[in-house]
């Protein structure tokens, strides 16, 4: 149906379509499998899984913000075993590639948990989830630490053969060295950003809206951020970069695509339209097309890549 | 397969009933004809991002034959206000529809159906159900006052009996609904009881069908983003605490009384 390439690689895994939607916004695919025709995505990646099933946060979880939203669900999932058992082989079966988000507690539990996932031939690549904001041990706290970047990526690919995706904090001061530092170690592509720390405050209780006080904010909102974080790293990364924040249209994830992410990924867009993932392949496909690409790799970073060769132009 | 439906539906009528309450008609093919009562639809009320997402609405009732839902909605935020402002003829997105709604698996017997403010907005469409399948159904409803009532005679075909109360004594009892209820119950002599309403009210109704010993289903309203069980956003918490936490938008909105563990 597509004339134009759609396809891109990861390690030794080749993805059909750039389009995949994030880790916590689309549970194992099977909920959205009732609305849309998911197989056309490059691939989901799963809620966020841990060693042992976690029961979340309690109190307000979520909150709407200008342009946005506040979570802080707290990494609630079955936990890897119940994963396994009870939605891989339904989530395999939708046609498209499953990528299984990890988060551990401690740099053993990542090691545990890649090695766990090692025989599942239904699980195409591992992201890994070191940027959490919402839960107190482990998460972000690996995410924010370089020296811990580079033994979670580590210990990750010690057990595993599956490309291994480095998912980064937005929190850091530098997002640049830590996608340096996944690299250094190992990683076979990094995907940016997770959620921004935020907070609200409710001022009739005059108490944080959510339970866990903190939260991370996505949506359009962080989008600015979350692209100029992309077009920072994938000039630097020599491994494959995949972009999200905010991408709620055809034009945001072309934006992405340009800034020299390699492929990209939808978040919060899918609560409001479900569709969206479906027409923005379409809208990437008609730009490649109106444009002249016959591949969507070949947008990849055009817009530093041709200011570099602005800057060549003038040198000679 | 596709089992939850993305539809544009054009509004067909757009009543207000009070300052804050309105009801609103729409056309559709597929959610009207496969809804429940006690489902809801999530409606995108605007192109701009403010709010993002979309407004959870029950479903008030279904005309099958005319293909139209209606949602009995009141305005509480910048979405409903936004949604309260679109004409006749407009398009509107639907996705529904959502949720576990309300056993009907019910007949030949009593149902009190108590709702509260809005919570009157998921009965209209139970209450039908309930007749249609030779059930007498009991309506009590509590609100603020006189106007907050204006949708009631809405149930006059299909309910025996209405009971009213309003918490400035206008119409009806005065005080909370729940205050009148052990008599309202004395007198019917329910055999199922369907409540939708704030929290204490919940709460409060639980603890009087568990006395009457009379199943209870309750519909529950908490903040939601996604709607269909993969956001984990909505929680509502089990009684039995070693379970995970229920989800409002699947497990729910509608559970058994004795399913959850209810706050103030």
């Amino acid at each position: 149906m597509n004339k134009v390439d759609h396809s891109f690689t990861i390690g030794n895994v080749k993805f059909n379509n750039t389009v995949l939607t994030a880790s916590g916004t689309y549970g194992f695919g099977l909920e959205f499998a009732k609305i849309i025709d998911v197989s056309r995505l490059g691939g989901i990646a799963t809620k966020g899984l841990s060693l042992e099933p976690k029961k979340g946060n309690p109190g307000e979880r979520i909150y709407e913000t200008p342009a946005g939203m506040l979570n802080s669900i707290g990494l609630e999932n079955p936990g890897v075993d119940s994963f396994k058992k009870d939605y891989l082989p339904e989530a395999a079966k939708l046609g498209t590639k499953i990528i299984a988000n990890i988060s551990g507690s401690s740099l053993e539990e990542y090691g545990l948990m890649a090695e766990s996932l090692e025989s599942e031939k239904d699980v195409a690549a591992l992201e890994v989830n070191i940027s959490c904001p919402n839960v107190k041990a482990g998460g972000m706290a690996f995410g924010t630490d370089l020296k811990m970047v580079e033994k979670v990526t580590e210990i990750v690919k010690k057990n595993t053969t599956k490309p291994v995706i480095i998912k980064l904090s937005p929190n850091v001061t530098n997002i640049v060295d830590f996608a340096q530092a996944a690299q250094y170690s190992g990683a076979d592509a990094v995907s940016l950003i997770n959620t921004l720390m935020g907070m609200a405050i409710d001022i009739n209780k005059r108490k944080p809206v959510l339970g866990n006080v903190m939260g991370g904010l996505s949506g359009p909102a962080v989008k600015p951020v979350a692209l100029r974080m992309v077009y920072q790293v994938s000039q630097k990364a020599k491994i494959p970069v995949i972009g999200m924040g905010g991408i709620s249209n055809p034009r945001d994830a072309i934006e992405f695509l340009l800034a020299g992410a390699n492929a990209i990924m939808l978040g919060t867009i899918n609560f409001r339209e479900p569709q969206m993932p479906l027409d923005i392949i379409e809208g990437i496909e008609k730009y490649c097309l109106d444009n002249g690409f016959n591949s969507v790799q070949d947008l990849v970073g055009l817009a530093w890549k041709e200011e570099k060769h602005v800057k060549t132009n003038r040198c000679t | 397969m596709i089992i939850l439906y993305l539809e544009n539906c054009k509004v067909t009528a757009h009543q207000q009933v009070n300052e804050t309450d309105y009801i609103i008609t729409l056309q559709t093919d597929q959610i009207a004809r496969v809804s429940e009562a006690g489902q809801f639809v999530q409606v995108k009320v605007t192109e701009g991002f403010e709010p993002i997402l979309r407004r959870p609405l029950s479903i008030h009732t279904v005309d099958r034959e005319k293909k139209e839902i209606k949602l009995y909605y009141q305005i509480l935020g910048k979405g409903t206000e936004i949604l309260s402002k679109v004409r006749e003829e407009e398009i509107i997105n639907l996705l529904g529809p959502l949720g576990t709604g309300f056993d009907t698996a019910l007949e030949n017997s009593k149902a009190l159906l108590i709702g509260g403010g809005l919570g009157q907005a998921p009965l209209l469409y139970l209450a039908e159900e309930l007749e249609r399948k030779k059930n007498t159904v009991f309506l009590a409803l509590g609100t603020r006052d006189e106007v907050s009532l204006r949708n009631v005679v809405c149930f006059d075909d299909v309910c025996q009996e209405v009971s009213l109360a309003t918490e400035d004594g206008s119409v009806g009892f005065k005080g909370y609904i729940t205050d009148n209820l052990p008599e309202i119950i004395e007198t019917f002599k329910p055999e199922r009881i369907y409540a939708c309403g704030p929290s204490p009210m919940m709460k409060k109704i639980k603890e009087i069908a568990k006395t009457y010993q009379i199943p209870c289903q309750l519909s529950l309203e908490t903040r939601m983003a996604c709607g269909i069980g993969v956001c984990l956003g909505c929680t509502v918490k089990p009684s039995d605490q070693s379970k995970p936490y229920l989800k409002a938008c699947v497990d729910g909105p509608v559970f058994w009384a004795e399913e959850v563990l209810l706050d103030e």
